[in-house]
Formats: C-alpha cells, sequence, structure tokens
C-alpha cells in the first residue's frame, strides 16, 4: 500500500506559546483567567502529497512546518481541518495512522535510558515486530548509518550527529509507508548529509511517501520531487523546484541598499534593460530581479551617482530557492 | 488495545529499572531503613520510645515507601522525557492509544510501589525484630496493597503531567515532605485528637489512609480508622486522581475502571474483616492481660494468646454472669478494669472434686479437691413447654444433686437435638457441648456448654463426678456422697436404672 498524505484547511491556534520543535502532542493543561495570547501556527493549510512522492515543507522558522509535522503525525491536535494518512484520518484514527508513519522530530527524542541497538530493539517491539525480525532489521540499520561500532552504548554520550542518524534510523526500523523528517539534516556534517540523502532516496525508491521540511534550499533542491513554501501558517506556492525556481522573475536577485531612495530612482532602475522586478520593502532596500547578475551593478552605480543616492551595500544571489522565498514574502529564509 | 505493544512498553520500563535497580533499590530503602533504625532500634533501646512503637511503625514505613515509590517511578521519568528530553514521543508514536501509555506507567509504578512495600516488611522486621504483626486477614491486606499502590502511581502520574522540570525541588518541600510528615505513618491518626484542626485537615492526604488502612491490616491491635473509611476514602482519592488523568488521555476512565476491579476485589473481604475489627477495640496486650487475669481468676479462658477466641469470649460472658454485670462477651477498656478488680467466683462446697450449676448465674463450675475453679458459662432448661414424642414436656432443669452416671463421645444425634460429649446426670439431663449456648436458659432441660471446651470437660467429669445444681432457694450439699463413697455408688446405680 502507497500512502498519499492529504490536509485541508488545516488550522492550528496555539493558546500557550507553541512547544519547540511542536513536539508532545500533550501536555498540562493550565486555566488562567486572562485570556491567553493566542499564536496562529496554522491557517487553513491544505496539502496533497502523492504516494511515493518525497515532498519538501520549506519555510523559515514558525511558519509552521513542525505543527503540520506534528498534526500529520498525531502528536499535535489540530484547532481546524483535517489531515489524512493513506485512507485514515490522523486524529480519528491514530493508531492505524501511527502504524504506516515513521517519525524524525525536530529535537532529538531518543530514549536515553537505552542504548542505540536497544533503542531500535524495542521500537520494533513496540510496532510488534517478533524478536528475529528486529534484531536482523537492527544490525542491518546500524550499519547502515555507521553506527555499528557504538551501537552497545548508552545514547547520552552520543553526538548530535550520531543521535540524529540514530533518530533516523529508528524512525526506519518499522518500515513505514510514510517518513516524516523534520529538520533531517541539521546538524549533521556534509558528508554525513550525502549520506542521509543517499538514503532517503534508496527509501523513496522501494515506493515509500517521504515529506521533509527543511529551510534548506540545497538540501530542497537535490531530495524533493515537489515543495511547498508556507509562512505564517499559509502555502505560498506550490510545484516541482524546477518549476518554482522559473517562476521568480529574471533569476537573480540583486539586494541594494542606498543611503538614501527616491521614488524617481526606483523608476529609472525599473529602466534598466534586463530587469524584470522591482520591490521595494524599506526606504532604502531594493530588490531587484533581473536576468543578469553582476553586469547590471556598474549601471545600478551610475544611476544612483546620477540620483546623488548613496549606494553602501549590493548583494547579488543566483537562481536559488532563497530567492523564490524572497520573492513571495519579502523575507529571507534565514532571517 | 494493542497487547503487544502494551508489553513492549511494560517491558522496556522493566529493562530500564533493571538497569538501574543499584539506584532504585537505594531510593526506596535507604531513607525508610535509616527512619527504622532511628526510631525503632535507638530510641526504643534508650527507652525514649516504648517498644510497641516498633510494631505502629512498620506499616507506616511501609506505607511511605509505597507512596513514595510510586510516585517517583512514574512521576520522575515524566517530567523528565515530557518537558526536558522529550524521549516520551518514540512511545507516544508507538501503534497504541495514548491513554494505554498513561495506563503502561501507572500499572508499572504500582508493581514497583507493591515490591518496594512488600520488601520493606521483611527488611524492616529483621532490623526492628520483635515487633508483632497480625496478619490476620490477608485478603484484605493485598487489596489496601494495591490500592495504595495504585493510587500512589497515579498521584505520580498526576504529578508528573502537571509539575514543571524546574518545580521539583518545590514539589518534594510543598507536597511530599508534609505529605509525609502528616500522613499519619509514624503515628496513629487517633494521636492527634488532641489538635482537631489538623486531625481533621490531614484526612485531605491520602497517605493518611495508606498508614491507617495498613495498620488496621497488618497491626489491628493499635488504634486505626474503620476498614470501610479508608477503602471510601482511596475510592475518591481515585475519582479525583481521575481528571488528572485526563488530559493524557480522552478515557482516562480505563484508570478508574481498574481501580474500580480492584476495589470491589477486596470490598467483600475487606469489610467483613472490618466488622471483625468492630469486636476488637483493644489491643493483643490488653486481650493477653485480660486473659490472664481470667484464668487467675478461675475462668475457663482457653490459652492465653492475646486473641479473642471462642474461649476469651467464654470467660467474659462467665465473669459477666458471675458479677450480675450486662452480658456483652466484648472486652473494652472499662471491662479490663472491672476485670482488673474482680475477685474470683466461689463455689457453694469446697474439699472434694465436683461440679456445680448455678441456675440463677448460668454458669457452671468445676471444683477440684484443692478448691480450684473452673468457671464456664452455660445454658440450662428455659421452663417452656415443648412437644417430645407427641408427649408436652416442660424444659426444665432438675435442681438438686446428681452423679454423672453415663456418657458419650463426640457427637450424638437424639430426639431433640444433636448433642456433644454428653455426660448424662438424671435420665435424659445431660451436661454436654452444643453449638449455641445463649446468654440465657435456652435448652430443654439439658445444661448446654461451649463447644471449645466440651471434650475436655468430658475429660474432666468421670462416671461418678458428684453434680450439684442449685438456685437461690434450693441447695443440696454434696459432702455427705463424697464422704460416704456408697452412698454415691447407690446414686449411681440409681441413676443407670433410669
Amino acid at each position: 500500500m502507497i500512502a498519499g498524505i492529504r490536509t485541508r484547511d488545516l488550522r492550528k491556534v496555539y493558546s500557550t506559546p507553541p512547544p519547540r520543535g511542536a513536539g508532545g502532542g500533550f501536555g498540562m493543561r493550565r486555566k488562567s483567567k486572562q485570556p491567553a495570547r493566542e499564536v496562529v501556527a496554522l491557517d487553513g493549510l491544505s496539502l496533497d502529497v502523492e504516494g511515493g512522492e518525497i515532498f519538501g515543507l520549506l519555510g523559515p522558522n514558525g511558519a509552521g512546518k513542525s505543527t503540520t509535522v506534528g498534526i500529520l503525525t498525531t502528536r499535535v491536535r489540530p484547532t481546524n481541518g483535517q489531515a489524512w494518512i493513506g485512507d485514515y484520518d490522523v486524529w480519528a484514527q491514530q493508531v492505524e495512522v501511527k502504524r504506516l508513519i515513521g517519525v524524525v522530530a525536530q529535537r532529538p527524542n531518543l530514549d536515553f535510558s537505552l542504548t542505540a541497538r536497544e533503542i531500535l530493539l524495542y521500537h520494533g517491539a513496540y510496532f510488534g515486530l517478533d524478536s528475529r525480525a528486529r534484531s536482523a532489521r537492527a544490525n542491518q540499520l546500524l550499519d547502515r548509518f555507521k553506527l555499528s561500532d557504538r551501537a552497545d552504548q548508552m545514547v547520552r554520550g552520543f553526538s548530535g550527529g550520531m543521535m540524529q542518524r540514530l533518530s533516523i534510523a529508528r524512525a526506519m526500523m518499522h518500515d513505514p509507508q510514510a517518513l516524516f523528517l523534520d529538520e533531517p539534516s541539521a546538524g549533521l556534517d556534509p558528508q554525513t548529509r550525502l549520506l542521509l540523502w543517499e538514503i532517503i532516496r534508496e527509501y523513496n525508491q522501494s515506493g515509500k511517501t517521504i515529506l521533509l521540511t527543511t529551510h534548506n534550499m540545497e538540501e530542497a533542491d537535490a531530495l524533493c520531487q515537489r515543495l511547498a513554501i508556507i509562512d505564517h501558517g499559509k502555502n505560498i506556492a506550490l510545484g516541482t523546484p524546477a518549476e518554482l525556481k522559473a517562476s521568480v522573475p529574471g533569476g537573480f536577485l540583486l539586494r541594494v541598499r542606498f543611503g538614501s531612495g527616491s521614488l524617481e530612482l526606483l523608476d529609472r532602475l525599473r529602466m534598466l534593460d534586463g530587469v524584470r522586478e522591482l520591490k521595494s520593502n524599506t526606504d532604502d532596500v531594493v530588490d531587484i530581479y533581473a536576468d543578469r547578475g553582476g553586469p547590471l551593478v556598474s549601471e545600478i552605480a551610475n544611476i544612483a551617482a546620477a540620483s546623488s543616492a548613496e549606494l553602501s551595500d549590493v548583494h547579488i544571489s543566483e537562481p536559488s530557492l532563497e530567492n523564490l522565498f524572497l520573492h513571495h514574502t519579502g523575507r529571507s529564509l534565514r532571517e | 488495545m494493542n497487547w503487544k505493544t502494551f508489553l513492549a512498553l511494560l517491558s522496556r520500563d522493566a529493562h530500564v529499572a533493571r538497569r538501574n535497580i543499584v539506584q532504585l533499590l537505594l531510593q526506596t530503602f535507604l531513607q525508610p531503613m535509616m527512619f527504622v533504625f532511628i526510631f525503632g532500634r535507638v530510641m526504643v533501646s534508650s527507652g525514649y520510645m516504648q517498644p510497641e512503637y516498633k510494631s505502629l511503625l512498620l506499616p507506616g514505613i511501609m506505607a511511605i515507601s509505597m507512596v513514595f515509590t510510586g510516585v517517583w517511578a512514574v512521576a520522575m521519568p515524566l517530567i523528565a522525557e515530557f518537558q526536558f528530553t522529550h524521549e516520551i514521543e518514540d512511545r507516544l508514536l508507538a501503534p497504541i492509544e495514548n491513554h494505554w501509555l498513561a495506563i503502561e506507567k501507572v500499572c508499572f509504578g504500582a508493581a514497583q510501589a507493591v515490591v518496594a512495600g512488600l520488601a520493606v516488611i521483611p527488611a524492616a522486621w529483621l532490623l526492628l525484630r520483635p515487633v508483632e504483626i497480625h496478619l490476620l486477614s490477608p485478603l484484605p491486606f493485598a487489596g489496601i496493597t494495591l490500592l495504595v499502590a495504585l493510587l500512589s502511581a497515579c498521584g505520580g502520574l498526576a504529578l508528573g503531567c502537571s509539575v514543571g522540570q524546574n518545580q521539583i525541588g518545590l514539589m518534594f518541600s510543598l507536597v511530599l515532605t508534609p505529605m509525609i510528615f502528616f500522613g499519619c505513618a509514624y503515628y496513629p491518626w487517633s494521636a492527634l485528637a488532641k489538635f482537631p484542626i489538623l486531625q481533621k485537615a490531614v484526612l485531605i492526604n491520602p497517605l493518611v489512609y495508606a498508614s491507617e488502612g495498613l495498620r488496621g491490616t497488618l497491626v489491628p491491635q493499635f488504634p486505626h480508622l474503620p476498614m470501610l473509611t479508608v477503602l471510601l476514602a482511596l475510592l475518591i482519592f481515585d475519582s479525583l486522581a481521575d481528571p488528572w488523568v485526563a488530559p493524557v488521555s480522552s478515557k482516562g476512565c480505563c484508570v478508574k475502571l481498574l481501580v474500580t476491579i480492584c476495589l470491589l476485589l477486596v470490598l467483600m473481604p475487606a469489610t467483613s474483616s472490618a466488622q471483625r475489627k468492630r469486636h476488637a477495640p483493644v489491643s493483643v496486650t490488653q486481650i493477653r492481660e485480660a486473659e490472664r487475669r481470667l484464668a487467675e481468676l478461675g475462668y475457663w479462658t482457653g490459652p492465653i494468646d492475646g486473641r479473642l477466641d471462642d474461649g476469651t469470649r467464654a470467660a467474659l460472658i462467665a465473669v459477666q454472669k458471675w458479677e450480675g454485670r450486662e452480658i456483652t462477651g466484648k472486652l473494652t477498656n472499662a471491662e479490663l478494669e472491672a476485670i482488673r478488680n474482680a475477685t474470683g467466683p466461689k463455689p457453694r462446697e469446697s474439699g472434694y472434686e465436683h461440679v456445680e450449676v448455678d441456675v440463677d448465674r448460668q454458669v457452671l463450675m468445676l471444683v477440684k479437691d484443692d478448691d480450684s475453679v473452673k468457671v464456664l458459662p452455660v445454658s440450662t432448661g428455659n421452663d417452656k413447654e415443648f412437644m417430645d414424642e407427641g408427649q408436652t414436656s416442660v424444659a426444665y432443669t432438675p435442681r438438686g444433686r446428681f452423679v454423672v452416671y453415663d456418657k458419650t463421645f463426640g457427637w450424638e444425634d437424639g430426639r431433640i437435638g444433636s448433642v456433644y460429649y454428653a455426660n448424662y446426670i438424671s435420665g435424659g439431663v445431660a451436661i454436654h457441648g452444643y453449638l449455641s449456648v445463649p446468654n440465657q436458659p435456652a435448652s430443654h432441660g439439658c445444661i448446654r456448654i461451649p463447644m471449645f471446651a466440651a471434650r475436655e470437660v468430658s475429660d474432666l467429669l468421670p462416671t461418678g463426678t458428684i453434680v450439684l445444681v442449685y438456685d437461690k432457694v434450693s441447695f443440696v450439699s454434696g459432702k455427705a456422697w463424697a464422704k460416704d463413697p456408697r452412698l454415691k455408688q447407690a446414686a449411681l446405680a440409681n441413676g443407670a436404672l433410669q
């Protein structure tokens, strides 16, 4: 069975600040007399992830990525809307859903009372694997994630990267149909990241659905077959990485900072050859989307000089998802 | 519900507990054992505490260990796993409803509490020796132990879900420490009588019921709350803990169900034992004192063992009959005082071996030739008419002097009921054991004695024993027969002829 992932108009409003990493489906219920400050984490998000694809959720911190993953993995209760894994309603049919999914949370949540191998073995046991299948699969995964030599040590002493690898191995332990990876490559060195990508692609090739969140452009570009860019709990762009990149006017982005600007200056910049679009967020910063990069700089400098505007900074970026995000939101992913 | 997953969760917890066994043992035993040593050994052997205190202390120590272990075992991992490490997530993602995880935690915590509670008994016993434990009713004891364990684990769950990481220290000084000191673990609840407000206030503390319940089942000789109160309170506390469980699991009622089943299991035997307990408002030491004094005075008490058995009760009835007080058969502090000041029963005749039956007082006295007596309560004929083989007879016990002329052994079936070890003195009239010996005349003419003494009485009454039956207006001396055995022989022959 190939399990797709769908959401319809998901809304999540936290009355308390959202838990970090949006993990932990339940905590204490505080009843305070004052109405708590409400935080809208998701604002009518609809997604449709096909079975068997690698789908990326891209967005800055606080965009609602982890909350989306939290809802899809039964750990967060949506305020409104519905989510399905395969044919199962996530909130109403939790046990069936849990059987289908494997989850790597943003923060390492390994069982610190156990060794690496035991973590995998007990995880297998929770999913009803018999002991022979358990130990065979555990060995295979430990080997694949290059953890065999530390397999029988307590995970308390593991480095962040090792914990991350083990978390991913654990999520794959019961061979889930849908794998959720919340910032999987955070804290991994480039070499390990490549290994992880390889493993993810391999897992996908066996027909499994993978949903990953990231704010790493390179990763989304390299791995994902389709992407959704979300911000403030809303889906603002959807498509293949290539489609999305093509949707950015020109491709090059020049971020220019002036000591002082004027409308006239902007009009003159817009007239330059190759400039597709021009956005001015604040008084002194102007984003210029163009199909040329470097060669434009000298022309911009000339115009600035002619308008007696002091040019203080120019930043050129090549066509990328970063630009795309910036184009849609006016904010950088790394902000 | 998925048993495979549930068992895997349990085995994970068991595995972790095994790994941390030394730590666990220290956590469970160190504090209670130190307390037992100081208060049970040091204070007692130096004379600051009475030795009885040791027996009083033991159930309290057990209650503390159980509550502490149960709360600790559930709350501490939860606090860390929920808030700090998020470790719990891998189990929340196991294919099982979340409330089963809560139930699993409670089960495991309760199991740990039971083990701790049961292990403390021998450990403390070794340190305290000798302590007077009377496990008279093992079933209610098991029930109370289970309830306390379940309750402490539920409490641990409530604390674990509500206490923040940075409030653990506060939890100890604000919740657990007062709970232990005002938990009636080191003293019985009744000891707070001088502080009436405090005495009422501590009733909100679940540990009070744990201590008092265990005290009631382990050392019933000490004052304790009635068992029913304890059970009811534990049930109420459970339903209070339930809303705490609710945020964790939408179906927190499962825990409630578990507790209710457990409660039903113990309620029946516990209630019966509670009733039994009501007859024992005095301590073993006091019972033993009463038995010793009664035996000294000449009442038949059975073994002097500190138990309110049939013998003790018969002796209590006999002394009340002799002294003309209200016949209750119960030992109260007032009764004990009366027994202390009592003088022994006096037979009408002395100097030879015989039996006297005082119909007015409804007692029987076995008099030895050294003038020592043994007194038993009896029930004689009630003077009413009854039908026997179509003839109307009067249930009358003849007064006068008689000799035992015939004996039967064990049960003998008669026309108007079965008799046990009968000693016939006149016609169908016998001194015999009977299942019911009311405080007032009730027989068809025979002299009923309590079952427990019947066989021994039969041994003490060989054929030819002189029996004097009298009331305040009729008394015939047996001295003549005692002096001249020929007369007695003649009387014996007469009796045999009938």
